[in-house]
């Protein structure tokens, strides 16, 4: 089983299965290009806390099938839909939540970065705006008139 | 890293997997977020799993704010074709709205002819929006100004009669269709499921004056048709019965109009039996109502009055001094005294009053 190395952007080193790491596009793509590697293979924007845990959901989604094409009209609606084990490893702080939805779509992990939205879509979920200002700490820079505006604007999704 | 630092395409690709009342939250938070996100609400909205709760919502608030770029843009998208909803949109925009203005807006935004058309019309009467009704029928060549629809459950009606119904007390509507050239008036007074509904009467019963002004004005509906499910009345009697003088005064001013008894008896008799007052003096003073005539069971107005213990409509009856005779009895020799006497809720006002009469005869008389 080949093994290859990572090399985080605060120039920690992690060494990974090849098929894991090739959950990644960008490193899948990379490999392709260069074949062999024996020196790690550099990902800037990624440090060693936030790779170290893009690479555990590699490791557990390792026998994932591939992603079927996306489904516009269903996958929208189960947004909600995300599974128990990916439920739990998204249950971090909101600093690292953006960091692995960053690092997914850097590594090009669409299943990753899928379920990281829709983990914050679901922090939005049936909230009022002043809640979602309050979840993601969200400076209101409106004018009272400008509130109001925009309020009436979409009245009509307002009501459920 | 905040969330208002996340690059754009992942705010979008956040955004993508919300609801639109959960994304207009959203775009509500900040300026930012508003400008990123404020175009994408309509075409979630859009959206096929969206369209028929939120699309249909959008478009009956454009239309309502006459708001035609918003509305094109949802035409544009066919959504309401794909999800079969083209049929009744203007039915959906009508009751949400109740506006000819967002009619208006609809067709000029090129909302193609629909089966729901028809329903679309029956509504619009229905309320009363003139300006819907007129462009649905001037613009919609097959659309159907005689035939049958239904209003939620029940018996399906004709659209003549949802805008007798109508809402409002404006006649326009109901004189647009009347004078349309494809109006079938002959139906209303032929076709058993049109004649139900009594047009005439239906107009006495709803006592709006301008409209019932402009049925009889139209002159060719049945105006002495003994309704049925009226018990067999004519409108004059049905207008009698429930005292509104205001519709008999327009029957009484109509040539065609019978005053002859129906059923036996007279506007007078009715009136006098339901202690209209100021209906029995509108009677008399018409000239054409005998004050003595009495009905299929022998009874005058005031033995009827006194029997059902209608004092206003006795005294009333007792202003004609030298014409009424008062002891007339009926067939079944009671006279009016007599009935007034014997009531078991009677009115001792009424005996008294006609006690106070020099003629009143006080011995019932053998017929």
């Amino acid at each position: 089983m080949s093994e290859i190395k990572l090399l985080s952007s605060d120039q920690a080193t992690i060494t990974v299965e090849k098929s894991v790491a090739e959950r990644s596009i960008l490193i899948k793509n990379m490999l392709e290009d260069v074949g062999e590697v024996t020196e790690a293979i550099p990902i800037p924007n990624v440090n060693e806390n936030v790779l170290k845990k893009v690479i555990e959901w590699c490791e557990h989604h390792k026998g994932d099938p591939p992603a079927q094409a996306d489904d516009d009209s269903d996958s929208r609606k189960k947004s909600s839909d995300i599974d128990e084990w990916d439920q739990k490893f998204m249950q971090v702080d909101q600093e690292m939540l953006f960091e692995i939805i960053l690092a997914a779509n850097y590594l090009d992990i669409k299943p990753l970065l899928d379920v990281g939205c829709k983990t914050v879509a679901n922090m939005i979920k049936g909230k009022s705006p002043e809640e979602i200002r309050k979840t993601f700490n969200i400076q209101n820079d409106f004018t009272p008139e400008e509130e109001e505006q925009i309020r009436r604007e979409n009245e009509w999704a307002e009501d459920r | 890293m905040p969330f208002l630092q996340l690059p754009t395409e992942l705010v979008l690709q956040i955004s993508g997997h919300l609801d639109p009342p959960d994304l207009n939250s959203l775009i509500r938070t900040s300026r930012h977020l508003a400008i990123l996100l404020r175009s994408s609400l309509i075409d979630r909205a859009c959206h096929p799993s969206y369209y028929r709760e939120w699309g249909i919502k959008a478009i009956c608030f454009a239309a309502k704010l006459e708001d035609k770029i918003t509305v094109q843009r949802i035409l544009d998208t066919g959504m309401h074709i794909q999800t079969g909803e083209a049929d009744t949109l203007l039915v959906s925009v009508i009751w949400d709205t109740v506006r000819s203005t967002a009619v208006r807006v609809l067709l000029e935004c090129g909302l193609k002819p629909a089966r729901g058309d028809d329903l679309a019309l029956w509504l619009a009467a229905g309320w009363g929006l003139e300006e819907a009704v007129k462009l649905l029928v001037n613009t919609r060549e097959n659309i159907d100004i005689n035939g049958l629809s239904w209003y939620g459950h029940g018996d399906e009606m004709p659209l003549l009669v949802a805008a007798v119904n109508s809402h409002t007390r404006s006649p326009e509507v109901l004189k647009f269709l009347l004078n349309h050239p494809r109006f079938e008036q002959e139906r209303y007074n032929t076709e058993p499921d049109y004649q139900w509904w009594a047009i005439v009467h239906r107009a006495v019963r709803l006592q709006k004056e301008e409209l019932f002004q402009v049925l009889l004005t139209y002159g060719r509906f049945d105006v002495n048709y003994q309704d049925p499910e009226s018990g067999n009345n004519t409108p004059l009697a049905l207008a009698a019965s429930t005292g509104w003088e205001g519709g008999v005064r327009l029957l009484l001013a109509d040539s065609r109009v019978s005053v002859g008894a129906s059923n036996g008896s007279t506007a007078l008799h009715v009136a006098a039996k339901h202690d209209h007052e100021g209906l029995i003096t509108l009677l008399l003073k018409d000239g054409r109502f005998d004050i003595n005539e009495t009905d299929a069971d022998g009874c005058t107005p005031l033995l009827l009055a006194a029997d059902a213990g209608a004092v206003s409509a006795v005294r009333a009856l007792l202003e004609y001094k030298g014409r009424i005779d008062v002891n007339l009895s009926n067939d079944a020799g009671d006279t009016p005294l007599f009935d007034a006497a014997s009531e078991k809720e009677r009115e001792p006002e009424i005996v008294e009053m006609l006690l106070a009469r020099d003629d009143i005869c006080r011995v019932r008389l053998a017929k």
